[in-house]
């Protein structure tokens, strides 16, 4: 489906640039307007590099392991990450894309809009087709697979690619406020952690996954269509195909979901409410209270300006003990910047209220799930610890609304930039906010690596002594996440310059040593070596925010960019 | 196109934008919505191209009916907001594109008058630029580019001289809205330059708090005015003296 018209827009384009070859003014204008920097689009590159990763894991896991099934079970939690994207993706596509403002004004039906978003979520999913004919394909190859059955394993794919897709509609359809966007990451930062520990961490997790592949084939419903993969390398396993069976359910479920959304996807009016007076010193009435909103006269308003009430700074919410402590921990500057990345107050204490909710019912899980067997058991106990370790780095980096991106003239700028705002000043408030969490985090972590040490049949003190480590090292990785996230509101990777050049270069070395010393600390078995290397890749981090910041106080950037879809 | 509002009614809770405004305005005019911030000028564009509903009361066109569903008429009108609306990571010849194309505006004739358009708003040389590496006088020249070509019989823009265009755009853009005035189309946009509406209007509509206190043609309120050669400045002043 097209909105324009491929023909109109080539014979426009060839008038065009006849036109502009003819004026020699026309063309030197032309040709400085294409001197401007381009964004670079690498992200193709990018993708196929990942899609032979993968294919390299599903072929050491086949060869490590020898077993076809554990490395399908690795195809289906892949496909479960994909699951998270895609539904993101489609989300964002339906609701949140750059296009639907222009489209709402111009004379296009709902229906033509949905269904161009869709087309543009399916192009957007191509990728994931290419990774499951590549892992697949590997593992047909690993098989000596005959000619039909290559043929097969492209169905296979396109079958297990269309799942993905349909499930990602029925989420969107029926769980639309589960945090997607944080089970991906979450889940792309399990694959790091599995890549940069591929020596010490990934052969634990591989002996896990080949325990538990064909409970995982058989509960996962992203593994459903791969699982009977296996009897084309001649398993006798007949009843996989019955996982067909609610994969084919899905599938002719997707025309309902999509109608579903359809429904749903119309344009909605904006509808501000008229806001009530927000007088200084005063309680806020909130608009469940029915009341109807606040209009103060004129000479209220007046009293309130030449009594000078309204400069007197307003009480800021400080809920629970950690805000307290952080508050009285800030200096004045501080406090302003505290009011300016969260104005609705400090969240701290209840954040970690709730993981520590989730932390006690893991062990209390993990403790039964020991009644029913050793995988359910490392299944629960790698579930809860995945869970509480996204919730953590999300307590951790809550940069509330510092680099909201903003809509200027074509370019993004991140919020903090349009106030007068130094990086020093923002870093040294997010650092001293994620000092205040570190207590928390590592009594989190430290009963987390005491509850994996009884599972392991290992000497608890080592795993607690191995969760006071992981808490550290998650403080750590503070320093890096600033200055990406200062990274994020700028141009400073997108152009081909020295400067640029030697800061991806900086970031890369000591972002891979961050990773490779702090895996090292946490399996090198000596004491004190351990603590040196834990102490070592701390500084490497901090050493990786300070080389940033002198690129940034250089002005070795700028601080925008250009906007994504 | 013969437009008419008939009692149109427009609130947020408890805020009235528009308060029964009827208007009625016949092809070929450029009318220039005035009033203070807050007026109700961007919700009567909004009502008129059918982005919002009004509560009571309706738009009608050609004595028809007009609500969002009415494709057939929505395709009759083109609006331009503040801030334009484009497709971001495409070219500025892929936004005219698609733009004609959904308005079924890109038959023949159409590829020269674009190009025509191109280099009377000095856009040429940036035709194949995505929109989003442009300033937001270029972005919206684009848009106006579109809107010109695509001729539609209402022409909606909301702050055309408040958008970021150079004296030449806004120059090519009066050139090209006065032409096409005189072939029948109909321009409705609102300002706060009351020189420029002034001189670059035929008739005005000058609304306050929802409601319209002024809708005639310049000729007539300046028979009406004290003042001769202010006249938009003395309504603008008695508006506020009232309102005190």
């Amino acid at each position: 489906m097209k909105f324009h018209s491929p023909q109109f827009e080539r014979g426009l384009k060839r008038l065009v640039k006849s036109t502009i070859r003819r004026s020699p003014g026309l063309k030197h204008e032309h040709r400085r307007a294409k001197r401007y920097r381009r964004n670079l689009n690498l992200t193709w590159l990018w993708r196929l590099a990942l899609s032979c990763l993968l294919g390299f894991t599903v072929w050491t896991v086949q060869m490590q392991t020898g077993h076809l099934a554990t490395a399908l079970a690795g195809v289906g939690i892949y496909l479960l990450a994909g699951l998270c994207f895609q539904t993101q993706s489609l989300w964002a596509k339906l609701y949140g894309s750059l296009d639907l403002p222009a489209l709402t004004i111009l004379p296009v039906e709902k229906a033509n809009i949905f269904h161009w978003q869709l087309q543009k979520f399916l192009r957007g999913s191509i990728f994931l087709l290419v990774d499951l004919l590549v892992m697949l394909g590997i593992l047909a190859w690993l098989n000596d697979f005959s000619i039909w059955k290559w043929g097969a394993m492209v169905l296979f794919a396109g079958v297990a690619w269309f799942n993905v897709l349909a499930l990602a509609a029925y989420s969107v359809w029926r769980l639309p406020r589960w945090a997607f966007q944080t089970l991906a990451g979450g889940l792309v930062v399990l694959g790091l952690v599995l890549f940069f520990g591929r020596t010490s961490i990934a052969p634990l997790a591989l002996h896990l996954l080949d325990g538990c592949a064909p409970e995982l084939n058989l509960f996962m419903p992203t593994a459903w269509p791969v699982a009977p993969f296996e009897l084309l390398a001649q398993s006798q396993h007949w009843w996989l195909l019955f996982l067909w069976l609610p994969v084919f359910l899905i599938f002719g479920n997707v025309k309902l979901c999509l109608h579903r959304i359809l429904d749903g996807f119309i344009y909605r009016e904006v509808e501000v409410p008229p806001a009530m007076d927000l007088v200084p010193g005063e309680d806020t009435v909130t608009e469940s209270s029915g009341e109807p909103p606040k209009q103060r006269g004129p000479t209220e308003v007046e009293d309130i300006v030449s009594s000078g009430s309204f400069l007197v700074r307003p009480g800021y919410p400080l809920r629970r003990l950690p805000e307290q402590w952080l508050w009285q921990w800030l200096n004045g500057r501080e406090h302003s910047l505290a009011e300016f990345v969260h104005p609705s107050g400090l969240a701290i204490g209840a954040a970690w209220k709730k993981l520590f909710i989730v932390v006690a019912a893991t062990t209390l899980l993990v403790l039964l799930a020991g009644r029913v067997g050793s995988v359910t058991q490392f299944a629960t106990l790698g579930l809860g610890a995945f869970v509480v370790f996204c919730m953590a780095l999300a307590n951790i980096v809550n940069h509330g609304r510092a680099f909201t991106p903003m809509w200027c003239g074509g370019v993004t700028v991140p919020l903090y930039a349009g106030y007068g705002i130094g990086f020093k000043e923002l870093a040294g408030f997010f650092f001293k906010y994620a000092l205040v969490q570190l207590p928390f985090l590592v009594v989190a972590f430290l009963v987390l690596g005491g509850v994996s040490a009884w599972c392991l049949g290992m000497p608890i003190s080592l795993g607690v002594v191995f969760g006071i480590k992981v808490a550290f090292l998650m403080f750590a990785s503070r320093f890096i996440l600033v200055a990406f996230a200062f990274s994020s509101g700028t141009n400073d990777s997108s152009r081909f310059h020295i400067s640029s050049v030697l800061l991806m270069a900086f970031v890369v070395v000591f972002g891979i040593a961050f990773l490779g010393l702090g895996a090292a600390s946490l399996f090198v078995p000596m004491p004190a070596a351990s603590f040196m290397l834990l102490g070592a890749s701390i500084l490497d981090a901090w050493l990786l925010f300070w080389i940033y910041g002198w690129f940034y106080r250089f002005c070795r950037f700028d601080l925008m960019a250009l906007p994504r879809q | 196109m013969n437009i008419e509002l008939r009692g149109v009614t427009k609130s947020y809770r408890s805020i009235h934008a528009l308060d029964h405004v009827s208007l009625l305005a016949e092809p070929g005019q450029i009318i220039s919505l005035l009033g203070p911030n807050g007026a109700g000028k961007t919700t009567l564009i909004r009502c008129l191209a059918g982005i919002a509903r009004a509560d009571k009361g309706g738009v009608y066109y050609d004595e028809q009916e007009f609500h969002r569903d009415r494709m057939d008429l929505r395709r009759r009108l083109h609006l331009l907001p503040d801030f334009p609306h484009l497709f971001w990571d495409q070219s500025i010849l892929r936004n005219i594109s698609i733009i004609l194309h959904l308005f079924d505006a890109d038959g023949d004739g159409t590829k020269e008058r674009v190009l025509a358009l191109l280099q009377d708003f000095d856009l040429l040389p940036l035709a194949l630029r995505p929109v989003q590496s442009l300033s937001r006088g270029q972005a919206y020249k684009a848009a106006l580019v579109a809107m010109i070509a695509a001729d539609r019989e209402l022409w909606l823009l909301d702050e055309p001289f408040a958008s970021g265009m150079d004296p030449h755009g806004i120059d090519a853009f009066k050139r090209h809205a006065r032409t096409a005035a005189k072939r029948g189309r109909t321009i409705i946009y609102s300002t706060q330059i009351l020189d420029v509406a002034e001189r670059f209007s035929d008739r005005v509509c000058l609304i306050h708090q929802g409601e319209v206190r002024a809708y005639d043609t310049l000729t007539r309120l300046r028979e009406q005015a004290a003042d001769k050669d202010n006249v938009l400045e003395e309504m603008f002043r008695q508006l506020r003296e009232s309102g005190q």
